[in-house]
């Protein structure tokens, strides 16, 4: 089976112009109205908290799985917040079932509790699937979250080819993989820093005063430089395209592109990024350095600029390029 | 953990402060966040030896895990003595699934990455949060009675990691655990995980994987780590960065058995 592209959306118009490009499926936010009205606006039961990034009304809901199923292509919606307070677990069960009524074909969730309290309803044909957020760093992983009743699992944005690829051959469980925008420095479903800035600065993006106390008197050189290195990158140029004929090759289910909130412009742009190296880079599979010749001459051709370090998603295609010892 | 005590102490990962803990008090060793910084199996067999010989109980701190590392580690816990009074606290689910299979008699805690507690400084000075939404971030597993009555019964889960932080009080653990004992709440004062990263700063930015041994550079010092919109100072050290806490902000929770875990120095 052909490895899917899975794409953000915001809106209903985005629809075609991102299926004309490649997108398969699709995933987008909404946050319903009980949550909002508990906890303000920073804390989104979606980890999106502007609002580009959501669907704003149920009718924008409906429009968007229209045009999705008029094409035959399904989407998702993401309750990915973690931990789900207890008092919301079945009012988010029972806002999920409004979804699937709605013939959304399911979700992505992070929090165990509201994971065993899906399963417990038995949906048909819905589906979901458990967020990068569990850190699905094994195969183990994979199959408790598949028996916790996750139709697909969506792998830690850290492995490399090789694990990924092992991790999605050794189960039955469709895996998805992370790797186009959005690269975090750190391990998503261990960071707990609070995405609070509504100019969208990170704590992790932030320029940090350093100061050393160690052994040595100074900080060791490769130590400032490794640190140095995310401060102030810009996740917009974070890509992974080199690695993408050998997930497709290798088993892996689906391709996530980050972005929910962008421009359409740049969602489009992705997507077909992505969908020219699955297909047109299919034949390098064999050759990870054919695939970083390839992938790198996409990249420089879709962002105007050569790729690096800071932005890369897969490092094991820039081989020599980091600083150990 | 069948010695009833009170405290343990952070004991470094291959317990080699152990000798020198206060009468009386658990050890802890490992790490939650680097495979690197687990005890071999020599070392984890002496950190047995003298934590019986004190008559304490050790706590073994153990990460993510890949799968080649999950396997490692695997032998390295299968190396652990039936009768040694040893509690495994996990930070992955794989790891936790393939325990409870292999060593269902072996006690498994939810360590402090799966919790889910929220520990970024800047919660507690945020100017965007409201009230309701602050305390949000305090939640996690030890506050869903579904996930802790499914972790105790079907994993055999005994207890939870949470750190001591002003807005994170974990009010109760409401069921008993599958074995009938209360669940142990192993509250950590000192240094809460804010975040973990796989590239290391201490190998050059390169995956923890990517090296089959380390040399653990990261214990010749940490660095403070300062932006005025943070609210606090962060330490990177290793893969983690953590912030300082006195500890003292111990959460009430009725119905468990709380154990305080003491650290020294960053871990």
């Amino acid at each position: 089976m052909t490895m899917r592209i899975l794409s953000p959306i915001d809106r209903a118009d985005e629809l075609p112009v991102l299926a004309a490009a490649g997108a398969d499926e699709f995933y987008a936010g909404y946050v319903p109205p009980f949550w909002a009205e508990a906890f303000g606006p920073v804390v989104s039961c979606n980890r999106r908290s502007f609002d580009a990034a959501n669907l704003s009304t149920t009718d924008e809901l409906d429009a968007l799985v229209l045009a999705g199923n008029l094409r035959g292509l399904p989407v998702y919606i993401a309750l990915n917040a973690t931990p789900i307070p207890d008092s919301m677990i079945p009012r988010l069960v029972d806002f999920v079932v409004e979804l699937s009524l709605r013939e959304v074909r399911g979700v992505i969730v992070s929090d165990l509790a509201l994971l065993l309290a899906l399963k417990e309803r038995r949906f048909r044909r819905f589906e979901m699937h458990a967020s990068t957020l569990f850190s699905a760093f094994n195969g183990a992983t994979v199959a408790f979250l598949a028996r916790q009743g996750a139709a697909r699992v969506v792998l830690a944005r850290e492995l490399s080819v090789a694990e990924a690829t092992r991790v999605a051959s050794s189960g039955r469980t469709p895996v998805e993989v992370i790797g186009m925008r959005g690269r975090c420095p750190n391990i998503e479903g261990f960071c707990s820093h609070l995405h609070d800035d509504p100019n969208r600065t990170w704590p992790c993006e932030l320029h940090y005063e350093k100061t050393w106390e160690g052994v040595s008197l100074e900080m060791p050189p490769m130590v400032a430089k490794a640190l140095d290195r995310n401060e102030g990158a810009d996740r917009y140029y974070s890509c992974g395209l080199c690695a993408v004929p050998m997930l497709a090759v290798g088993g892996v289910h689906a391709f996530k592109i980050v972005g929910r909130g962008a421009e359409t412009s740049r969602k489009v742009s992705a997507v077909e990024g992505v969908r020219r190296m699955r297909d047109e880079g299919i034949g390098d599979a064999g050759s990870p350095s054919a695939c970083a010749r390839r992938g790198k001459a996409l990249y420089r051709e879709m962002f105007g600029r050569p790729c690096s370090p800071e932005n890369c998603y897969f490092p094991e295609f820039r081989p020599g390029e980091d600083d150990r010892p | 953990m069948r010695e009833m005590i009170a405290e343990i102490h952070y004991a470094g990962p291959d317990g080699t402060w152990i000798p020198r803990l206060p009468e009386g008090v658990g050890a802890a060793i490992g790490s939650d966040y680097c495979v690197h910084l687990l005890p071999g199996a020599e070392a984890l067999g002496r950190a047995i030896a003298e934590t019986a010989s004190r008559r304490v109980p050790l706590l073994l701190l153990t990460p993510y895990l890949r799968d080649n590392e999950l396997k490692d580690v695997t032998l390295l816990i299968r190396s652990i003595p039936d009768d040694a009074d040893v509690t495994l606290s996990v930070n992955d689910w794989g790891a936790l699934y393939a325990w409870r299979t292999l060593f269902p008699s072996m006690p498994v805690t939810i360590g402090r990455l799966l919790s889910g507690q929220k520990r970024c400084p800047r919660i507690g000075v945020s100017a965007q949060l409201t009230g309701a939404g602050r305390a949000w971030h305090g939640e996690g597993l030890f506050s869903s009675p579904v996930a802790e009555r499914f972790l105790a019964e079907k994993m055999g889960v005994r207890g939870f990691h949470v750190d001591a932080l002003p807005w994170s009080l974990p009010r109760s653990l409401p069921v008993a655990t599958g074995c009938g004992e209360p669940p142990i709440l192993f509250v950590h004062g000192g240094w809460p995980i804010v975040t973990v990263t796989d590239r290391c700063p201490w190998l050059g930015g390169a995956s923890s994987a990517s090296v089959a041994a380390c040399p653990r550079h990261c214990r010749e010092g940490f660095v403070r780590l300062d932006a005025p919109s943070m609210g606090g100072t962060l330490f990177a050290r290793g893969k983690a960065r953590f912030v300082e806490s006195d500890g003292t902000e111990s959460p009430p929770a009725e119905g468990a058995r709380i154990i305080h875990v003491r650290y020294d120095d960053c871990p």
